[in-house]
């Protein structure tokens, strides 16, 4: 037990040396491994690593990735983010709510956090720029929008958070919608207040943005949303409606994107070309970790990892709701070193028996735990999101003001999990409702 | 700075990554396809494939397996600089090259070979995969999951000799798009 106790000190040690992920969950994993089992260890070891390797519901994980590359590069997202524009520009924080919408949109239709925030950065930082709006809203906006990829359906998260809990994919997709809708809400509601308190200065010199005929703005709005909207109600629905498992639908979507992309004149081999390569990129590099993750936590089991935490937890001596309080603390704090993959890697399987045994909703505690990771996403100073907002950021915007700008988004996500807290029937009314399995 | 033997056995390295990672590629539109065949043929034909499951799961370990060492090799795996940017150069490259040279090489190498002989025992005793109603042999699969692992292992060692050799100046892990 003891040398399960320092797995995770040795872990948070090689991966703040700089080693990836993957690997120092490799290297822990051998080394406690051959403590565990001896010279057999690297057999036993290769067993997890195999069983990752023939996950049937981890590949929908490449085929959603590709589906977001080519969606990226079909031209939509310049329209989508055009038409946005031309319906909320003239609300109080118009650009801020056209990119928080883009980011909602880009999130259901695309699993991979990350890529949506690049994608709508790049579109929204210099026309918000353009429109004197502050560095730190801008900030704020991008990583919060970018961040929805989490908790918007079809996240590659959600599909391995269930394929770990042993949850039906589209019953955890079911129970974060109407969170996910609440989290956007309360975006949208902030920005446009805080457009209101401190309105963007007009100057002299700006263009007045020309007036659109209703009926062109109409026409333009069709032409994007429609097809959008198809893909996401063929992809989510045939998962939500159980007529395809999270992998075919997640196929249909590919290809759905790919016709985008053609029917934009977009398509060509280069194309192809690059989203291939990010599709492996990404997959391997997720993939990978879920390797060794599991190689991890198999020598974790070895090592009397189970019994440890059952003597953390019982030793504590927490209630039902000290214990999800609990969890979900080491989720967040976690997240400080980790990256989502090997977070859900290593807590899912740790808790999942807890949380049933204590007669808990597994969904309503998935969708917790969703929030928390996308907070901790938010949180500087280990922020994914202020680490890819910099790769895309002008030299006018500074750290100071990425943290200032994600403060309100990180209250504003709290403020959700304390409202899902409250009305648990937030993450468990849709499920029982449409799940059609 | 570096030698004849080191050049080449760098570029062998990167070579082998290189062409495993395009084998990775085609695996995601066999794995597509599959899949949209399966969806075709159960909905349109009513009759579901005996082979689509088998196929996906089996392109989708072969692609990230095959698919790691050129990740490894654009420097693409997750990682937090945080702390490791604020080193001298020297340092960095020399916890790099023990970690990917001495320790992780040997690692996967010794997977690689576990691997390697289980593909060696499927092909003599004609193993196939038991709960498919398909039954497909399992010696490919193992051989393919073998070579990932040895080209890992390999490209491992060229990063840690790269690190030794010369460490980057700029470590700044590149955020993916």
């Amino acid at each position: 037990m003891e040398i399960a106790a320092l797995m995770f000190p040795a872990l948070f040690a090689l991966i703040l040396l700089g080693i990836p992920v993957a690997f120092s969950l490799t290297i822990v994993a051998i080394g406690a491994g051959l403590m565990a089992f001896g010279d057999v260890a690297f057999n036993q070891l290769y067993g997890s690593f195999y069983s990752a390797s023939t996950n049937f519901i981890l590949s929908a994980i490449p085929m959603f990735i590709l589906m977001g590359a080519l969606l990226e590069r079909s031209g939509i997202a310049e329209r989508l983010f055009n038409v946005m524009n031309m319906w909320l520009g003239r609300l109080p924080g118009g650009l801020a709510l056209a990119t928080i919408a883009m980011g909602a949109i880009f999130a259901a239709s695309a699993g991979v956090v990350g890529a949506v925030e690049v994608m709508i950065g790049l579109m929204a930082i210099p026309a918000m720029q353009r429109a004197r709006y502050g560095n730190s809203l801008i900030a704020g906006t991008i990583c919060a929008g970018g961040s929805l990829g989490t908790m918007i359906p079809p996240s590659v998260i959600a599909v391995m958070y269930a394929s770990l809990a042993q949850i039906s994919v589209g019953k955890l997709m079911a129970g974060m919608m109407l969170p996910a809708m609440v989290m956007v809400v309360l975006f949208l509601g902030y920005i446009c207040v805080q457009g209101m308190v401190n309105p963007v200065e007009a100057y002299p010199d700006d263009a007045v943005p020309a007036d659109i005929p209703l009926k062109d703005k109409l026409i333009a709005t069709a032409t994007v949303l429609v097809p959008v909207f198809g893909l996401i109600f063929a992809v989510l629905g045939s998962i939500l409606a159980g007529i395809a498992s999270p992998t075919e639908a997640a196929a249909v979507g590919a290809a759905g994107a790919a016709m985008l992309c053609i029917v934009n004149r977009r398509f060509n081999p280069s194309v192809l070309k690059d989203s291939l390569a990010i599709t492996v990129r990404i997959s391997a590099m997720i993939l990978l970790i879920v390797a060794a993750g599991t190689m991890f936590m198999g020598a974790f089991a070895a090592n009397g990892g189970a019994r440890l935490i059952r003597d953390a937890v019982d030793g504590a001596g927490l209630g039902t709701t000290g214990m999800i309080v609990f969890f979900l603390a080491v989720v967040f704090i976690l997240g400080f070193v980790l990256d989502w993959t090997a977070n859900v890697l290593i807590c899912v399987p740790l808790f999942t028996p807890f949380i049933r045994e204590a007669g808990i909703d597994p969904v309503w505690f998935a969708v917790m735990v969703l929030i928390v990771i996308q907070t901790g996403y938010l949180t500087p100073p280990m922020a994914s999101s202020i680490f890819y907002l910099k790769s895309i950021a002008p030299p006018d915007m500074n750290y100071g003001q990425m943290c200032r700008g994600v403060l309100p988004f990180i209250g504003l996500q709290l403020l959700t999990l304390a409202l899902l807290v409250v009305f648990p029937a937030l993450a468990t009314w849709l499920p029982e409702r449409i799940v059609g399995f | 700075m570096a030698g004849a033997v080191t050049r080449i056995f760098l570029a062998l390295a990167d070579g082998i990554s290189a062409a495993l990672g395009v084998l990775a590629q085609a695996m995601v539109l066999i794995l597509i396809a599959s899949m949209l065949y399966e969806v075709v043929a159960r909905y349109v034909f009513g009759a579901p494939t005996l082979w689509a499951f088998d196929i996906a799961y089996m392109s989708t370990g072969v692609l990230f397996v095959l698919g790691a060492a050129s990740v490894l090799r654009q420097d693409a795996h997750v990682r937090i600089d945080f702390l490791s940017s604020k080193m001298p150069r020297r340092v960095r490259g020399a916890i790099d090259g023990i970690a990917f040279l001495l320790i992780l090489c040997p690692i996967f190498a010794r997977l690689a070979w576990i691997g390697g002989e289980r593909a060696l025992r499927a092909w003599n005793t004609g193993e196939v995969e038991h709960v498919s109603p398909w039954a497909p042999l399992m010696w490919p699969f193992y051989t393919a999951l073998s070579i990932g692992l040895a080209a890992l292992a390999l490209q491992l060692a060229a990063e840690g000799i790269r690190a030794l050799l010369d460490p980057k100046a700029d470590d700044s892990f590149k955020i993916e798009t």
